[in-house]
């Protein structure tokens, strides 16, 4: 039998069409399900399971552990009470070239120093005079005398009240670390931050106020008139206002404001400047979950591309009870992208993150961020208080695990306490709620990265 | 030889039929096959549920293995979409997110035509504090659904947020299209124009929102801002006032989330869920939560404290002292179990099981303020006014700024005889809170009143008399007696006389013979010109 030509053609193209269909319909279907062909055929052979791991969606995949620091408490003892350490901050106080701590313990309503003298060794003493509520502390040569001061955000109570309880307090260096207080302004709905900074370019150092109130509450800042007065300038008539840090984040030259306001608010304001303090509120970021839980903001560049960005953490969760995690908290960025606008990055996931710090913790060059949180599920003893994100260096960013012992810590700083080139933690405890198992007031971590042990996950 | 050339002529064409029908058949195999796998293969798996009660491990099962039999049936599109959409339902409800957000990922491809599933998305999304993805999934929502106004809110406030004011004016309109006097949308507006100093606007949508929404206190509070803009601090204080008696914030309703909570089978997250209910004083909505958690999970003393709380709250002493007490049972070292069955005891005048009650609470937290507080009332209560002093300065001692305990404190003092420390008491409270009725009417008691000449000051007695009386709306005979006796002391007795004759028909109005009677005597001192001493 001959067959001719134009039927072996004919067959040819027959099953070109009875192969090139199929073909042209998975080639479709892969595309139409963002597959690549190999991706689709794989799939469409391989042997159908009952095993579906859990893929990440934008949650950081956990990395091994790296155990690294060391734990060592300094100042007082917990002794019997509930530690309530609302905010410290690291900072050479007597100038003798070692680091110390300022605390502001809310259970003994006192702000404390602890003194690291000899190097090692730390002291925690009680300087000025009761502060009913004390929220933060922030070291400043107010009066340019050549000793550090330390600005004090009086809430008069830690918990919620809409009454005006709270004020601006100076704690004014003698320059022997005896401190005296001054009260700048009282009866004013509860203030959470002071931050220092010339705003309008009069050479003296203004304030930026930060009013949580509860209900009613605001943002003030107070222009330095000379000899202790101040004159209040109102900036923002919303509750909630949380951290209010100072620095130039448009470039030009004068000091700017940033104001978080959580609440049912839950945004991020640049007041921007003029440099002769007058400014124009610019709302940045918001969440519209009302829950959202913001906790905390630090300027930081942390891309270090040059310019000042925005860490942020949300994991408040005082106002329902019970007090617990809520899925959304976590870490976030706003990149600075120029012309006062910015551009928000989820870090990830972390229940209760109530701080975070960036700092190169492994010296590989890039900014990774250590938070800690205080609303956790502390029934479990796994659950983690402190964790530390790595940063690839492409800024993507990798959750390890630190410490789940002591719980509830509210407060993270960072800095090279025993001079060995790595950077140190210190955090704080706040215990307001139980269980009281795991309790701290202050916690040096002593970062002995060349001596780590990596440990692996379970 | 004729069906031999039938069959030469009919081989190719058949075979060819039958290629073409395996082949096809094939592809199809392949695709579903490819389709099956891609969906398990993005399904997620189970979460952890160690430790979860049975209902919620049992819903997440059911849910689960449904989406398998589906599967493994060939149900394919829209139907199987769904149901990996309710699985994703379910997960949002009960806090497992990134589970969440891989169903509705999938059951968005399976089910393109739903716009639940991007708005589910959207929302888990913006939750985490996300915006431009949850920008396009809105957009998405609302070219299936143009109507669902919860969308078009939700996007206006992502502008707003983002700083876009233009789009977010657009789309606040545009909501307020859908629901008439919406007060979000309103807010939304009247924040944009105070952005861009357009006050009267503002003022105008404000306006607005109380008028239709008079609990929305936001709309108060920023009224308040744009009357103190205007420099009209009457209307701004009357604003704040306002804002003062209004629930605190809750978000516009939203029916596609709103009806994730009754797939919520979290205990914690249902009592979360009721205490928010609370602050808006929803109450039916809280008892609601709370029954279901307590369905879920009897024996958990937290939901016995949440129910007894919530009954305390509404009334339902009874019932809210068998909680209390059945949570103490449950947990014999809950102080607040024993604080609030405390504060229940003492207004059923029991005091001293009351007393017990609290000291019970302070063995196992004995730093809580508002324990000693209670406890000093309950001593005030029993007349043990040095016992009382005692508990209420330890209270003072823990929270100083607890005003309650310094008022209760100032009237232990005054119980005492001790009317000058009185005084000072109320006077710090007034420094803070210098509107508060009631120390207001304790000071100008006093100040009008006291035996100690030294003490008394009738000008200042009427100014605080006046407060309270102002506060309570000029209807309370009791602050009205106050200010009556104020005037006397300071001379004004046409004036003392009127304000008695008022406090006198309010309290025979209200049944208060005793009142009535004591004023009755004060009005025949003020009509010869005396002042009452006591």
């Amino acid at each position: 039998m001959r067959i001719s030509k134009s039927t072996i053609v004919s067959l040819l193209a027959l099953l070109a069409i009875l192969i090139g269909i199929p073909l042209a319909l998975i080639t479709y279907e892969a595309g139409r399900t963002g597959q690549s062909v190999g991706e689709y055929l794989r799939r469409a052979i391989s042997k159908t399971g009952t095993e579906r791991p859990l893929k990440a969606t934008n949650v950081n995949v956990p990395g091994e552990k790296i155990d690294f620091l060391e734990r060592i408490s300094i100042g007082d003892p917990v002794g019997d009470s509930k530690p309530w350490i609302t905010h410290l901050t690291v900072v050479d106080l007597d100038q003798d070239g070692l680091k110390d701590i300022v605390v502001c313990d809310a259970k003994r309503n006192q702000i404390s120093w602890i003194q690291q003298d000899p190097k090692g060794t730390y002291h925690e003493k009680k300087i000025g005079s009761q502060v009913r509520g004390p929220a933060h502390v922030t070291p400043c040569d107010i009066d340019k005398d050549g000793d550090l001061d330390l600005l004090i955000a009086k809430m008069g109570m830690i918990f919620p009240n809409n009454d005006k309880i709270g004020a601006v307090v100076v704690l004014e260096n003698n320059g022997n670390c005896q401190f005296i207080n001054h009260v700048l302004i009282d009866k004013i709905a509860r203030v959470t931050d002071i931050q220092p900074g010339d705003l309008d370019g009069d050479g003296d150092i203004d304030l930026a106020v930060g009013q949580f109130g509860y209900d009613d509450g605001e943002m003030r800042w107070m222009e330095n008139k000379g000899n202790w007065k101040f004159e209040s300038h109102p900036l923002l008539n919303l509750s909630g206002t949380i951290h209010t840090p100072v620095r130039d984040m448009d470039g030009d030259g004068d000091l700017d404001i940033v104001a978080l306001v959580s609440q049912e608010w839950e945004e991020v304001y640049v007041f921007e400047n003029d440099g002769h303090g007058q400014f124009k509120t610019r709302l940045i970021y918001g969440s519209t979950n009302e829950d959202f839980g913001s906790s905390g903001i630090s300027v930081v560049d942390l891309d270090l591309d040059g310019d000042p960005d925005i860490l942020y953490t949300n994991g408040d969760a005082f106002d329902y009870i019970p007090p617990g995690p809520r899925p959304w908290h976590g870490v976030q960025w706003l990149e600075n992208k120029g012309d006062l606008k910015f551009q928000y990055h989820r870090i990830g996931d972390f229940p209760g993150a109530y701080f975070a710090n960036a700092v190169d913790v492994d010296k590989d060059g890039d900014l990774d961020i250590g938070v800690v949180s205080s609303f956790n599920k502390w029934d479990d003893p796994k659950t983690q208080s402190m964790i530390w994100f790595e940063n690839n260096g492409k800024m993507g960013f990798t959750p390890h695990d630190l410490a789940s012992d002591p719980t509830h810590l509210l407060l993270l700083d960072t800095a090279d306490m025993d001079g060995d080139g790595w950077v140190d933690f210190v955090t704080g405890g706040m215990h307001a709620y139980p269980p009281f198992d795991r309790m701290s007031r202050v916690l040096l971590w002593r970062n002995r990265w060349p001596e780590r042990k990596v440990v692996k996950n379970e | 030889m004729e069906k031999k050339g039938f069959l030469k002529r009919t081989w190719l064409p058949s075979f060819l039929v039958v290629l073409a029908l395996f082949i096809a058949g094939g592809t199809w195999f392949l695709m579903d096959r490819a389709r099956y796998n891609a969906v398990l293969d993005n399904l997620p798996s189970a979460p952890d549920l160690s430790g979860k009660n049975t209902t919620l491990t049992q819903e997440i099962e059911k849910a689960d293995r449904e989406i398998g039999r589906s599967l493994n049936v060939g149900t394919r599109g829209s139907e199987l979409g769904r149901k990996i959409g309710e699985l994703g339902r379910l997960y949002q409800a009960n806090h497992f997110y990134d589970r969440a957000i891989l169903c509705y990922e999938l059951a968005t491809k399976e089910e393109p035509e739903n716009p639940r599933w991007p708005y589910l998305l959207a929302f888990v999304r913006q939750e985490r504090g996300e915006s431009e993805s949850v920008l396009n999934l809105l957009e998405k929502t609302l070219s299936l659904a143009p109507d669902y106004s919860p969308a078009v809110l939700r996007m206006a406030d992502i502008h707003f947020k983002n700083g876009d004011m233009d789009q977010a004016k657009v789309l606040y309109e545009r909501r307020l299209k859908l629901r008439q006097g919406d007060p979000h949308a309103l807010l939304g507006l009247a924040r944009i124009a105070v952005k861009h100093s357009q006050w009267k606007t503002a003022r105008t949508r404000l306006q607005e929102s109380v008028r239709l929404n008079p609990e929305f206190g936001n709309a108060h509070r920023l009224l308040a801002s744009v009357h103190e803009h205007d420099g009209d601090e009457e209307k701004m204080r009357d604003s704040l006032d306002r804002a003062s008696k209004c629930t605190r914030f809750r978000p516009a309703a939203d029916p596609w989330i709103d009806d994730l909570n009754g797939r919520c089978y979290d205990v914690d997250q249902l009592l979360v869920l009721g205490s928010k209910a609370i602050t808006a004083l929803d109450i039916e909505e809280a008892s609601s939560f709370f029954g279901r958690a307590k369905a879920l999970e009897p024996g958990n003393p937290e939901v016995h404290l949440a129910l007894g709380r919530l009954c305390f709250m509404v009334g339902q002493r009874v019932e809210a002292r068998g909680f209390f007490e059945e949570a103490i049972r449950l947990d014999p070292k809950s102080d607040e179990a024993y604080f609030q069955l405390g504060v229940i005891l003492r207004r059923e005048g029991k005091l001293n099981e009351a007393k017990q009650m609290f000291l019970r609470a302070l063995d196992f937290h004995p730093d809580n303020p508002n324990v000693h507080n209670n406890l000093g009332v309950t001593l005030l209560e029993q007349r043990k006014f040095r016992e009382a002093v005692e508990a209420l300065n330890k209270a003072l001692e823990i929270y100083p700024e607890h005003i309650n305990a310094r008022y209760n404190l100032g009237l232990a003092l005054w119980s005492l005889g001790k009317t000058e420390p009185a005084v000072q008491e109320y006077r710090k409270i007034l420094s803070v809170k210098p509107n508060w009725a009631i120390p207001a009417n304790s000071i100008a008691w006093i100040l009008a009143t006291d035996r100690n000449k030294k003490l008394r000051n009738g000008d200042e007695a009427v100014q605080w008399a006046l407060i309270a009386c102002k506060n309570d709306g000029g209807k309370n005979p009791e602050y009205l007696d106050t200010l009556a006796a104020a005037y006397a002391e300071a001379g004004r007795f046409e004036e003392a006389v009127r304000t008695a004759r008022k406090s006198l028909n309010l309290a025979r109005s209200a049944g208060d013979a005793d009142l009535a009677e004591e004023v009755e005597k004060r009005l025949q001192l003020y009509k010869a010109k005396k002042a009452f001493i006591e």
